[in-house]
C-alpha cells in the first residue's frame, strides 16, 4: 500500500502541471539595437504574443510597433496569465533579470519587446514549455516582423509609434540620419515572420534610409533567455 | 547524455574473449592478455578529444583554428569588453597570446587557414587530467573584428565514444569599428590586423553582418562574397 502511494506520488510531479517560481533574464546580444520594455508572460495553451505564420494581434502590433505592452498585458491577464513586464529600455549587450511566480496551468512561457530603430521588429519567445525540473534552462531568441508595416526605415518621432501610422518612433542609439527616400513602401508578408534585417545607407541625410548600415543592423539570434527553476 | 559508452563495452568483451581463449593457451599467451589489459586500462585514464569544425560560410576564410582544453575562464563574455588576447585574434587572426594564457592548460593549433566548405579536425590526445571545457576560436579574416567560437564548451556533457555536434555564430569583438575600410581588414589587400589607434571601447556581441560595398556602404572595400549570416561553423566534438 506505501509503495502504490509513493508510486502514485512520483507520477503526479512527474507527469502533472506545477506552479513554479522562475527567474528570467533576458540579454540583448546585437551591436547596435535597442530593446523596448520586454512583457513577459506564463500562460496557457490557449493564450500567446505571437505566432509564425498568424496575421499580428492588435496587442502584438503595439508592442511591435511602438513599444506598447499594455494592450497585450490586458489580453494576456484575461486568459488568466501571470505577467511582468520590465522598466527601461535595453541596450546593446544589456541584460535585465526578473522573478515570475507562475500558477499551475500555466505551463508555458513567452515574451515580447520592439527592438529599435525599426518599423515593426521585435523579439520573442513563443509558448516555450517551463520545465518541471529545476535547472537553469538557455534559449537564443530571434528577431521577427509583425508584418503590419512596411520597413519603410523612415524616421517619425513619436508619432511612428502609433499603430497604422508608418514611421520608427525612436532611435534610443541617436545613430540615425533624416530625410530619406524610404527602402520599403509595403510589407509583402502580412504574417508575423522572421524579419529580413535593416538595411540603412551610409548617409546622415538622404539616400534611401535614415538608419546607419554600420550600425542598425544584426543577425540573428538577437537576444539570450536564461530560464532558472527553482 | 545517458547514451551507453560503447568503446568501453567493446574493449571489457575484448579482454573477456582474450581471458576465455587464453584459458586453452599455454602461459605465454597469458602474459600477452595481461598486457592487453594494461593497455586497456592506461587508454581509459587518459582522455583524448577530436575537434572537427566546418566552415560554413560563403567566402571567409577563417584564420588558424585553435583548440584549448582549460579548467577555469572563458573566452569571452557577451556584454564585457574583449581580453586582449581575444583582441588579436579576432582583428589579426594572431592566437600567440591567447595560447599563452595561464588557464590554458594544453592547446593545439591548425596549420593552415580553413577556407570556406573545408574541415579541419583537431586532436587533443592523451590528456592525463580531464579537462573541465574545451575551446576553439578563429578570425573571419575578411572583417574588422569578426571572429568565431566556442565558448567553455563543458565537457562532462560527453562520454567516450561520443561526440556532440554544435552550431557556431559570428561575434563581434567590440574592439574596432566595423569601417570595413581598405586598409584595416587583414584578409583583403594586405591589410592590417591589430593596431591599437584603431581602438573603440566596445563589447563583445553577435556580430551585424558585414555590409559591403553593394549594399550601401561606400567606403567598404568588401562584395557580397564576405556577407555571412549565422551559423558559421559547424563543430562536431568528439571523445575517443
Amino acid at each position: 500500500m506505501k509503495k502504490t502511494l509513493l508510486l502514485s506520488s512520483i507520477l503526479l510531479s512527474s507527469f502533472a502541471a506545477q506552479a513554479a517560481q522562475l527567474e528570467i533574464s533576458v540579454q540583448n546580444l546585437t551591436q547596435g539595437m535597442v530593446f523596448t520594455p520586454s512583457i513577459i508572460a506564463a500562460h496557457d495553451s490557449s493564450a500567446y504574443i505571437f505566432k509564425t505564420g498568424m496575421k499580428a494581434s492588435d496587442a502584438l502590433q503595439a508592442m511591435a510597433e511602438g513599444g506598447d505592452t499594455a494592450l497585450l498585458n490586458t489580453m494576456l491577464m484575461d486568459a488568466g496569465a501571470n505577467t511582468v513586464i520590465t522598466e527601461g529600455m535595453l541596450a546593446p549587450a544589456g541584460q535585465y533579470s526578473v522573478m515570475l511566480n507562475t500558477d499551475m496551468e500555466n505551463m508555458y512561457l513567452s515574451l515580447g519587446a520592439m527592438l529599435l530603430p525599426t518599423n515593426d521588429a521585435f523579439t520573442g519567445l513563443d509558448s516555450w514549455m517551463i520545465p518541471t525540473q529545476a535547472g537553469t534552462y538557455t534559449i537564443m531568441i530571434n528577431a521577427y516582423d509583425a508584418g503590419t508595416e512596411a520597413n519603410t526605415e523612415l524616421m517619425l518621432p513619436m508619432a511612428g509609434g502609433v499603430p497604422g501610422v508608418v514611421g520608427i518612433p525612436g532611435d534610443p542609439t541617436m545613430a540615425a540620419g533624416t530625410g530619406g527616400s524610404g527602402v520599403a513602401d509595403m510589407s509583402p508578408n502580412q504574417m508575423v515572420h522572421i524579419h529580413p534585417g535593416n538595411i540603412g545607407d551610409d548617409m546622415e541625410s538622404g539616400g534611401a534610409s535614415d538608419l546607419s548600415n554600420t550600425v542598425h543592423r544584426w543577425l540573428n539570434p538577437v537576444a539570450k533567455v536564461t530560464v532558472t527553476v527553482k | 547524455m545517458k547514451a551507453i559508452n560503447t568503446k568501453n563495452i567493446t574493449a571489457i568483451g575484448v579482454v573477456s574473449l582474450l581471458m576465455l581463449s587464453a584459458c586453452n593457451d599455454d602461459n605465454d599467451d597469458m602474459s600477452d592478455v595481461v598486457d592487453t589489459m594494461t593497455e586497456t586500462v592506461t587508454e581509459t585514464m587518459t582522455h583524448t578529444y577530436s575537434v572537427t569544425i566546418t566552415n560554413l560560410t560563403q567566402g571567409q576564410p577563417m584564420s588558424p583554428f585553435v583548440l584549448l582544453a582549460h579548467d577555469e575562464g572563458m573566452l569571452f563574455n557577451i556584454g564585457d569588453s574583449a581580453s586582449e588576447s581575444l583582441e588579436y585574434i579576432a582583428e589579426g587572426g594572431n592566437s600567440s597570446m591567447l595560447l599563452a594564457e595561464d588557464w590554458v592548460n594544453e592547446s593545439t593549433t591548425a596549420s593552415a587557414m580553413l577556407m570556406p566548405g573545408e574541415s579541419v579536425t583537431l586532436m587533443l590526445e592523451n590528456l592525463e587530467m580531464m579537462p573541465n571545457y574545451l575551446s576553439v576560436a578563429s578570425m573571419l579574416v575578411v572583417t574588422n573584428d569578426g571572429f568565431t567560437a566556442v565558448n567553455a564548451f563543458d565537457t562532462s556533457m560527453l562520454n567516450s565514444g561520443e561526440s556532440y555536434t554544435l552550431m557556431g555564430s559570428v561575434y563581434d569583438a567590440g574592439t574596432e569599428m566595423n569601417s570595413e575600410m581598405a586598409g584595416t581588414i587583414p584578409g583583403i589587400d594586405m591589410g592590417e590586423g591589430f593596431n591599437s589607434a584603431r581602438e573603440i571601447e566596445g563589447v563583445v556581441t553577435i556580430h551585424p553582418g558585414v555590409v559591403s560595398m553593394y549594399d550601401g556602404l561606400t567606403q567598404s572595400v568588401l562584395t557580397s562574397f564576405h556577407r555571412f549570416d549565422n551559423p558559421a561553423i559547424k563543430v562536431v566534438i568528439n571523445k575517443m
